[in-house]
């Protein structure tokens, strides 16, 4: 009550001072009554109201007061001084709305006690009050103006309404005001127009009542124009459009579901959703539906082929990788109809508005729906742009094409495929996995990079798994890919050549160490790094447990070391004694030897050499091989040796490359047998008193004859030795031992099968090409047997004529002790006797000279072949690439010998 | 012309913690001392000028007066027709307090 009474005594006040400056502003006509500097209290004036006219004012006032108890607007301080500004800016009094500003900012600031707490009704009043003196002071113009003065006032528009049509338009934009507030509102303008309108619909109301008679000036409001416009716009609207703009909205939604709605169908031949022809629709509508619609094609594509897949997937064409896709898929579209279901929802709501007379349309425009289309277009586009892509393809394949298209700036974009590849890739990441950490290949759909086939132990580690490049994702490399498969190869190895358990603790520990556990789930896309360090991981210590097992538990390098000692004759001892034992034997033609008699003759040269040291399984592995053989050919030619390579050291050694030994040892072998040979010529020509003694006795031309078929034979005999030393020097050091070092240095650096592999390898090419045994040293192989064979056939002539020479002095011996004896004797029988002696000792002689002619011819044709063999041999060493054979050449011809001779034919 | 209005029209100050009656009262000064009687002066000082801007023709008392009417929660449309219609030329005022404006 209190405070009602204080309003009313405030009231009191001002009317009283309204009226009294009204009075002050009477007698000074058009003043500017707001600097009253005389009206300093409520008292002193002399009004020329009285007080029943301040009464009546008072009374008034109080009914205005009561009438309008809440604002027609919201209470929004800063708006108001905003929209205050603005007005002053548009009428051209730019720095007043400056000034305005600085004013208001510090108005605003100012708050406690003693500061204004309703700014926003301060502003307000005086917001209107301004306008309401404007008004006034237009109209106090005008009073004074004629029709024409107003028009040309008005700035030449003609004074379209005299107070009759006024009248009428007041009706009837009454009327129209809820239409027109509907259709404005539907093009999303403010409601402040609404509400201005009102306020000016009750201006006129009251200019009406006072202004009876005058010229009604409404071109000066532009107001007035614009509701003319906006309705006319509306008739326009109306006849153009067959349908709301609802209905349109309505449809598109469904369209973007793939339904056909009430209007919007799809049409095949265009293949889009479109506005039939016939209904009439302005062309910026059809086109925005259109548009709108882009997203319902795409939908429909989608759904299209995920429920395709769907209904393949009982036929096992699509694999996991193209399952998890479309489940995928399946979880973005739920989004998408989350999306559709709350557009659907707000499409039934009209907005919500402060003004209470005015009413709104339905918050779902088309406009409104293309913005909040513009995201899922984004996606929508790109899982259609995915699924055309992956339309053929599967497993690995369609990963990789998938992650192709993730390389995309936009962040949107962006995550959206990192969630789908995540997705996608998970099949996949779970194959490498186990793969990896346990050999495992669970690939029922082909999908995985890695191909396995059945195949025997032994060729498990060569071809039992391949990459297959085909389904390799281009996220993961190809060295990466390898290592992969190398891993997951030792892991199967281990299991079925090694029976080895070991490498499940070597798999948990990578797992350990890569940060991840064995079980599923671990990895996922984008964590390619992650990936990386566990085949990293899980690489590095299975290999090592793989080489672990080979070489201690499998003996890889003894074994190594076995066969070249014994296949490559590096065990010089046994070799000896084998030659000795088994050469008698294997002069017999072929399929009269026994090979069980050659295996005990084996045992016996092991038993009887350093050999019966070594390690019993190693020794159980040796034995004796006898090839093929056709008839004519000698034991020579078939004898061999071999070492049975069990699992899983057949890995290694397989058949190929045990043949490979095979023909080394044969070239050795040979090689060994001329090299035994030439010695054993040695040891028969090796001069001895009997023979020395023998010579001296001899008659003159045998003497020379003998002398020099055997100083032949010598000389000859050098030569050859010269030969096959210096060869069998280069055979075997510059290649077996050299390439032995070298493989033993690649084995203790090599980290896993595959390099052990390739190192072997390396060595055994390397054995094979200095030995000439490489295809490019085909004519220097067959010159090199064809020497082989001259020497043996120079031993054995040379056996002969020592053989020939000791049966002379044999018999020369005898003679001579029958001739001395015979002296003794008596003439008859002596006689005789020295006849036929006498007689025997010619044709003795005869007979040594024919024998050492003949001998000596042979043994000059023997050289004359040997010789030329040698220089053709000799020149066709440099011919070689291999360095290494060129030591031969300098070992063979280091004074350069058979070059000078060469040169003088 | 930034003549400034009189302090002792600071009416509205008063309105806000102060418990009156009548409003003679009003002129005498708070138990809460200067700041908030200059806090009230810059406010009226600032109003006084926007309002000389918008042109509203109002003097500092009136305005004083209607700052203190906004301030009681009065409705300013309310009050500002009040203004305009006690305003008027004479003649008119009387024949207009009858009518109905709604």
């Amino acid at each position: 009550m209190e405070e009602d009474q204080r309003v009313l005594d405030l009231v009191k006040e001002l009317v009283h001072r309204l009226l009294s400056t009204n009075s002050s502003s009477v007698t000074t006509s058009n003043s500017n009554p707001s600097m009253s500097t005389s009206s300093t209290g409520a008292n002193g004036t002399t009004s020329i109201y009285s007080h029943h006219q301040h009464q009546q004012a008072l009374k008034y006032a109080i009914r205005i007061l009561s009438s309008r108890m809440t604002p027609s607007i919201a209470a929004d301080e800063t708006a108001m001084a905003e929209s205050i500004k603005r007005h002053l800016a548009t009428q051209g009094k730019s720095s007043d709305a400056l000034t305005f500003a600085d004013l208001y900012s510090k108005f605003a600031s100012k708050t406690g006690p003693g500061s204004v707490k309703n700014k926003w009704a301060v502003l307000y009043l005086l917001k209107v009050i301004s306008e309401d003196r404007k008004n006034q002071k237009v109209r106090s113009d005008s009073r004074a103006a004629t029709g024409f003065f107003a028009s040309t006032v008005s700035g030449g528009l003609p004074a379209l309404f005299d107070p009759q049509t006024s009248d009428n338009f007041r009706a009837s934009s009454n009327n129209s005001r809820p239409v027109l507030h509907q259709e404005k509102v539907e093009r999303g303008l403010s409601d402040g127009v609404g509400n201005v309108n009102s306020r000016v619909a009750l201006h006129r109301g009251t200019s009406e009542k006072g202004w009876d008679g005058g010229v009604f000036i409404l071109a000066k409001d532009p107001e007035n124009i614009r509701d003319m416009a906006y309705r006319e716009y509306a008739n326009l609207l109306r006849e153009e459009n067959d349908v709301t703009e609802e209905v349109l909205v309505r449809d598109v939604l469904y369209a973007c579901q793939g339904i056909d709605g009430k209007f919007v169908k799809f049409d095949r031949n265009v293949d889009a959703y479109v506005l039939p022809e016939t209904l009439k629709v302005p062309r910026a509508t059809r086109m925005m539906v259109q548009k709108l619609c882009e997203l319902g094609w795409l939908f429909s594509k989608v759904k299209g082929y995920i429920s395709e897949s769907m209904a393949r997937f009982p036929a096992e064409d699509v694999g996991t990788v193209g399952q998890a896709f479309c489940a995928a898929l399946q979880d973005e579209l739920s989004e998408y109809y989350k999306l559709l279901a709350v557009l659907e929802s707000q499409s039934m709501n009209p907005i919500p508005l402060v003004s209470e007379t005015a009413s709104s349309g339905n918050y779902l425009s088309l406009r409104r729906l293309s913005v909040w289309f513009a995201e899922p277009m984004v996606k929508m586009r790109l899982m259609a742009l995915l699924v055309d892509s992956c339309k053929v393809l599967r497993g690995g394949a369609m990963a990789g094409a998938i992650h192709m298209n993730a390389r995309h700036g936009d962040p949107l974009v962006h995550d959206f495929m990192r969630r789908l590849l995540r997705r996608v890739c998970s099949p996949l990441f779970e194959m490498v996995r186990s793969w990896v950490l346990e050999g495992e290949l669970e690939d029922i759909f082909a999908e995985f990079f890695v191909v396995g086939q059945p195949v025997k132990a032994e060729s498990l580690w060569r071809e039992g798994y391949h990459l297959h490049d085909g389904m390799l994702p281009s996220f993961i490399s190809q060295s990466l890919a390898q290592r992969i498969l190398r891993t997951g190869k030792s892991i199967n190895f281990l299991r079925v050549c090694c029976e080895d358990c070991g490498w499940a603790d070597a798999a948990t520990e990578a797992a350990a160490a890569a940060g991840t556990t064995t079980t599923r789930g671990g990895l996922g896309y984008g964590e390619t790094d992650a990936l990386e360090s566990l085949v990293t991981e899980a690489a590095k210590r299975i290999d090592k447990h793989l080489m672990d097992v080979m070489y201690k538990r499998y003996k890889f390098k003894e074994h190594c070391l076995a066969i070249k000692r014994y296949l490559l004759l590096g065990q010089g001892d046994f070799v000896q004694y084998l030659m000795d034992i088994v050469g008698p034997e294997l002069s017999e033609p072929a399929n009269t030897i026994s090979s069980f008699k050659l295996a005990g003759l084996l045992e016996s040269a092991i038993r009887s050499s350093n050999a019966q040291y070594d390690d019993p399984d190693i020794l159980d592995r040796l034995r004796v091989k006898m090839m093929a053989h056709n008839s004519g050919d000698r034991g020579w030619d078939v004898f061999s040796l071999e070492y049975d390579a069990r699992v899983p050291l057949n890995t290694v050694f397989t058949e190929s490359v045990m043949s490979r030994y095979l023909r080394i040892f044969n070239f050795l072998w040979k090689l060994r047998r001329v090299e035994h040979a030439l010695i054993g010529a040695w040891k028969t020509m090796k001069p001895n008193s009997i023979t020395s003694h023998f010579f001296s006795k001899l008659q003159h031309p045998v003497k020379l004859l003998l002398l020099l078929t055997s100083r032949r034979c010598q000389v000859l005999w050098d030569d050859m030795n010269h030969f096959v030393t210096n060869l069998q020097y280069y055979i075997m050091f510059e290649v077996l031992e050299v390439s032995w070092s070298d493989f033993s240095n690649e084995m203790e650096v090599a980290k896993d099968l595959d390099d052990l592999l390739a190192a072997h390898e390396k060595y055994l090419h390397s054995i094979v090409e200095k030995s000439l045994l490489g295809e490019r040293s085909q004519t220097l192989y067959r010159t090199l047997f064809i020497l082989f064979d001259l020497i043996l056939r120079f031993r054995s002539q040379a056996d002969r004529l020592y053989e020939g020479i000791h049966e002379l002095q044999a018999r020369t011996v005898e003679s001579l002790r029958e001739k001395s004896k015979s002296r003794i004797h008596s003439n008859d029988k002596a006689s005789k006797a020295g006849s036929w002696l006498s007689e025997g000792r010619k044709a003795l002689m005869q007979r040594a000279t024919e024998f050492l002619q003949n001998m000596e011819q042979e043994l000059d044709a023997t050289g004359k072949e040997y010789s030329s063999l040698l220089e053709e041999f000799i020149s066709q060493l440099p011919v070689q690439q291999h360095i290494d054979l060129k030591f031969l050449l300098f070992r063979l011809d280091f004074n350069e010998f058979y070059r000078q001779t060469r040169l003088n034919t | 012309m930034q003549a400034g209005c009189d302090p002792s029209f600071c009416i509205f100050r008063f309105i806000a913690f102060v418990p009156v009656n009548s409003f003679e009262i009003l002129f005498r000064s708070s138990p809460h001392g200067c700041e908030a009687a200059r806090t009230a002066r810059e406010s009226l000082d600032l109003v006084f000028n926007m309002s000389k801007i918008l042109e509203t023709g109002l003097d500092c008392h009136t305005l004083s007066l209607l700052i203190a009417l906004c301030d009681l929660g009065l409705n300013p449309e309310s009050l500002a027709a009040v203004v305009k219609e006690l305003q008027r030329e004479p003649p008119s005022s009387p024949m207009v307090t009858a009518s109905d404006r709604r």
